[in-house]
């Protein structure tokens, strides 16, 4: 133990790093407890204020924390910098060799004072943020998130750090350091990436989501995957919670710091203010620079044929070489005698264009035949919230042999079409496919699941929405759980309206019900709907469910009532201001409207009286007393501007009223004897 | 006792040592001395550790140096090129080392830091160069070391601050039989500080002895006759350097004084001195004698 650890050394080291670890905890818990901190300054959910919640839920997860992530991916190879920077320094290289400890001990005492510093941070984060949060009003604070996050958090700070140790315990200079640490830990990966990426390119039926092949994609890259989930904001943290995704880049960090060990106890304290010890490391560096041009190259040519921009990006590589070697030896000799050396990046890309279609080949070759599937299921899209129908249909296993037939059927014309070479495709023409792919997980007997794009002449969407499976569950109606509804006319109004949905749909006939479901799952945002985020077999959605006067009549009134309710007020006092306004007050009056035929009018006149006409002529108290009168789904949209000389007495009023066929026929007479034209 | 034995060590094909040997007994000042570039400061990372050497083998009491902590505990290298910890104070050096060096003397600290009288809650970084190598030499001397290593360490200090330096490493050979190295590449720094030297030159210990010996093995003779004579007279005596102006001879002999005087006078000569040299003169016929230019060594 002796020989592994010291205390002393390790306490040492904590205070080595104190005033890094001080200023990381500072930055790091500011940068984290802006969130909770703004959602408690406007006492209201912070994330989606237009939104009213029927659960206390501020949608907490890992990318919540994506600052506090981002912040230790920095911060953890600066800890190690900060540690053991004296490696770039001969004398103080020197002067730690000659400490009368095993130099694995030294390694080991220091990097777990680094270590110690990161997850102190990390824990003082958490708590600060897990007390800010309770806070937070409607906020469920989850402490598996906050688990997650932390072991996630963690396991990206060993990982960041360890790819740094190594890079410094390899290298003498301060630049060295940071390029080889860019180097290691971007180069690997993207090797893997490349592969990835031209391997779906050149096999457009590849799905990842059951394959071991999506190890390569980038969102198995912890670090960037983390920041590019947040910046993309997508909302989840996906492979987060994976805990084998996690484990693997535990494992992965720990081996880091395991080699950097190894490579610290080999380390000659000469090799302070080298940047490349030793030739190995020299090619090393010379074919990371090089390897990104070659592989970009052969990628070029795998996903879009292009020779010429594959040539461009090979002479690219090539000059890259020349200047990477001349700028860091200054001899033309020297370019000329690591000449040789390209051809191992060379080798490699080759390799990589071989690996690529060797495992296309093998994957086609590998499809399963049709007595061998089990069920399917249709995937959603994970990058973007479905709705709701998509959800369901991703949530059963469809069995019926009459959808498995054409799912095989498609896998089939899949691989003939992905086969076929680019004249074939062009002499086929392309009616044999359609563009548009689906994806299908299959269950085969033997258990195994396999995920595939497919082509198909027909609709897959279709097939397994008409499935009598799917068809069962439809008509059984929105049986999922709301966790909120876009505000309208308040938490409580639009409850009602949901629950009015409800139980209208529950009244109607199966055959009604077809004809509702397809109704209001049209895009057709003009007409009045709900617009609702829930939750259906464990999966989020989002969706807009239209009100109709036929199919879902109590909802639909509930929903005009709040309207013109809501708006009435507002649209009073613009009529009664624009009463009292005189002609020669107006300099400029402007009407912009919305139909629901997808027009809009323009009214762009001097002559306010005509406005000032429609809004007479406009019977608003009748909408309330007679709902009857409002006919399905027209709803019109209107924006008013009038400026008077007195700037304060200009009117602004942006308003969505939903209107009687009789009153939008009053607007169009009205807007049509003022000479107004529809725009598209 | 530290052995070395056929030690080489390289850098990038260049031999910084080769197949150098030598033995360093306890409890002496080992001076080393060589020009720039000999590989004294190599040596001396080699023996505190911080290099491994190529080839051969280097022990201290019988146990290889290099990643040994048993033998490093009581090994201290204090180098040409000082560190400290960034914006240390001695105080804090001396928890570095005290954390580091199982033997480390606080009550020995404060005493020789009030001696040097040094700020021991100063900012390193503020003192002058003297200061830094002052404050080295305490923080070394307090980590109670049996071994001890200075690199040109008399470089940058004052003549007062020198001798004081060079008293305390005295007392703490004489007290605790430290054996201490120290380089240097002025053969003058080290005649009045070390029992035994050794003379680096291109990697390998071209010449090494105890200075009383070295002191009293070569002396210089002046002698006259009142009869013609050649070199041939003194046959039987050991002779590294000869010159004759008419009937005096002057030259540099080997070998015990008082039998080469007793040897001189039964020959009668009209004139008999034997004169003292220095260290230098002793260095320079010893070199000359090996086959090589003193002057290419060291001047």
């Amino acid at each position: 133990m002796k020989n592994l650890f010291s205390a002393k050394l390790y306490w040492q080291g904590l205070r080595k790093l104190r005033v890094a670890g001080i200023a990381m905890a500072v930055v790091i818990i500011v940068m984290n407890a802006w969130f909770p901190l703004e959602c408690i300054i406007n006492q209201s959910p912070g994330f989606r204020p237009d939104f009213a919640d029927y659960h206390p839920i501020i949608s907490i997860d890992e990318t919540t924390f994506a600052p506090l992530g981002i912040a230790v991916m920095l911060f953890a190879p600066l800890l190690v910098y900060q540690m053991f920077s004296y490696l770039n320094e001969r004398k103080a290289s020197d002067f730690y060799h000659a400490l009368p400890q095993k130099r694995r001990c030294v390694y080991i005492s220091f990097t777990s004072a680094v270590l110690t510093w990161i997850v102190a941070v990390l824990c003082a984060t958490s708590i600060v943020n897990t007390i800010l949060w309770t806070f937070v009003p409607d906020c469920e604070l989850s402490f598996r998130v906050i688990a997650v996050t932390f072991a996630g958090f963690l396991t990206l700070a060993l990982v960041t750090a360890g790819f740094m140790a190594l890079a410094m315990t390899l290298t003498g200079t301060a630049v060295a350091n940071v390029l080889v640490f860019i180097l290691f830990s971007l180069f690997i990966r993207a090797c893997g990436i490349f592969f990835f990426y031209g391997f779906s390119q050149v096999t457009p039926m590849f799905d990842p989501t059951n394959s071991w092949l999506k190890f390569f994609d980038a969102d198995f890259f912890l670090p960037i995957g983390l920041i590019v989930r947040f910046l993309d904001g997508k909302g989840n943290a996906g492979e987060y919670e994976n805990t084998w995704f996690l484990l693997y880049w535990f494992t992965v960090g720990i081996a880091l710091l395991a080699v950097s060990c190894v490579t610290y106890c080999r380390r000659r304290s000469e090799s302070a203010t080298k940047s490349a010890p030793n030739r190995i490391m020299q090619n090393i560096y010379r074919i990371g620079v090089t390897f990104p041009f070659l592989m970009t190259g052969a990628y070029i040519l795998l996903a879009e044929g292009d020779f010429y921009l594959c040539l461009i990006s090979m002479l690219a590589a090539l000059l890259v070489w020349i200047l990477f070697e001349l700028l860091t030896t200054k001899k033309m000799g020297n370019v000329i005698r690591s000449l040789p050396v390209l051809l191992i990046p060379a080798v490699l890309t080759g390799g990589y264009v071989a690996s690529v279609y060797l495992a296309r080949n093998v994957f086609y070759a590998s499809t399963p035949e049709r007595e061998e599937i089990a069920s399917a299921r249709l995937e959603r899209a994970e990058d973007t919230l479905a709705g709701w129908e998509h959800t369901l249909l991703a949530t059963v296993e469809i069995t019926e042999a009459e959808v498995l037939d054409y799912v095989y059927h498609a896998i089939e014309q899949t691989k003939t079409y992905d086969l076929m070479s680019w004249q074939e495709k062009k002499d086929s023409g392309l009616a044999l496919v359609s563009r548009y792919s689906e994806t299908v997980t299959l269950t085969l007997n033997s258990g195994k699941r396999v995920t595939y794009r497919l082509r198909s002449p027909y609709v897959l969407y279709d097939i397994f929405k008409n499935s009598a499976q799917i068809h069962e569950i439809l008509l059984s109606g929105p049986d999922f759980e709301i966790q909120s509804v876009r505000m309208q006319f308040g938490a409580e109004a639009d409850r009602r309206i949901w629950e009015a949905i409800k139980e209208d749909f529950d009244a109607l006939s199966d055959e009604q019900k077809s004809a509702y479901l397809q109704y209001a799952q049209n895009d057709k945002v003009n007409a009045p709907h709900l617009t609702v985020y829930g939750v259906y077999g464990g999966q989020r959605f989002f969706d807009h469910f239209n009100l109709h006067l036929e199919y879902t009549p109590n909802a639909y009134r509930l929903y005009a009532q709040f309207d013109i309710g809501e708006r009435l007020p507002e649209l009073r006092d613009a009529a009664d201001r624009i009463a009292e306004l005189r002609q020669e007050d107006v300099t400029h009056a402007y009407m912009l409207a919305d139909d629901v035929y997808g027009y809009t009018w323009q009214i762009k006149t001097e002559n306010f009286r005509v406005i000032r006409e429609f809004l007479q002529k406009l019977d608003i108290d009748s909408h309330l007393a007679d709902c009857e009168k409002i006919d399905k789904g027209e709803i019109y949209r209107f924006v008013l501007q009038i400026d008077t000389k007195d700037e304060k007495n200009g009117i602004y009023l942006q308003i969505e009223l939903t209107l009687s066929r009789e009153d939008f026929s009053t607007y169009r007479e009205v807007v049509s004897n003022a000479g107004a034209m529809p725009i598209s | 006792m530290i052995i070395v034995n056929n030690i080489t060590m390289e850098f990038e094909g260049f031999a910084a040592l080769k197949d150098m040997s030598c033995t360093i007994p306890d409890g002496v000042i080992y001076g080393l001395v060589g020009s720039n570039g000999a590989g004294k400061s190599t040596f001396l990372r080699l023996l505190s550790g911080v290099y491994r050497p190529k080839r051969g083998e280097i022990t201290a009491d019988g146990q290889p140096i290099y990643d040994n902590p048993a033998v490093k505990k009581d090994i201290l290298y204090v180098p040409d090129e000082l560190y400290f910890l960034p914006q240390a104070s001695m105080k804090t050096m001396a928890k570095f080392y005290a954390a580091a060096y199982e033997n480390f003397s606080r009550e020995r600290f404060d005493r020789l830091t009030q001696t040097f009288g040094l700020d021991p809650n100063a900012n390193i970084n503020t003192f002058s160069k003297g200061m830094k190598r002052q404050a080295a030499t305490v923080l070394a001397l307090s980590a109670m070391p049996k071994y001890l290593f200075f690199d040109e360490t008399f470089d940058g200090l004052d003549p007062v601050m020198r001798n004081l330096v060079k008293q305390v490493i005295y007392d703490d050979v004489i007290e605790r039989k430290t054996t201490t190295i120290i380089t240097s590449h002025s053969l003058r720094e080290l005649e009045d500080t070390c029992d035994q030297l050794a003379l680096l030159h291109k990697g390998g210990i071209v010449f090494e002895s105890d200075i009383q010996s070295l002191k009293t093995a070569l002396f210089k003779i002046q002698v006259a006759f009142d009869s013609t004579f050649d070199r041939t007279k003194f046959d039987g005596i050991q002779i590294l350097d000869y010159n004759q102006m008419g009937s005096v001879a002057t030259f540099i002999a080997r070998g015990d004084r008082e039998e080469t005087v007793a040897k001189l006078r039964a020959e009668q000569p009209i004139i008999l001195d034997v004169l003292p040299l220095n260290l230098e003169e002793v260095f320079v016929y010893e070199m000359e004698a090996l086959g090589y230019a003193f002057k290419d060594i060291l001047m």
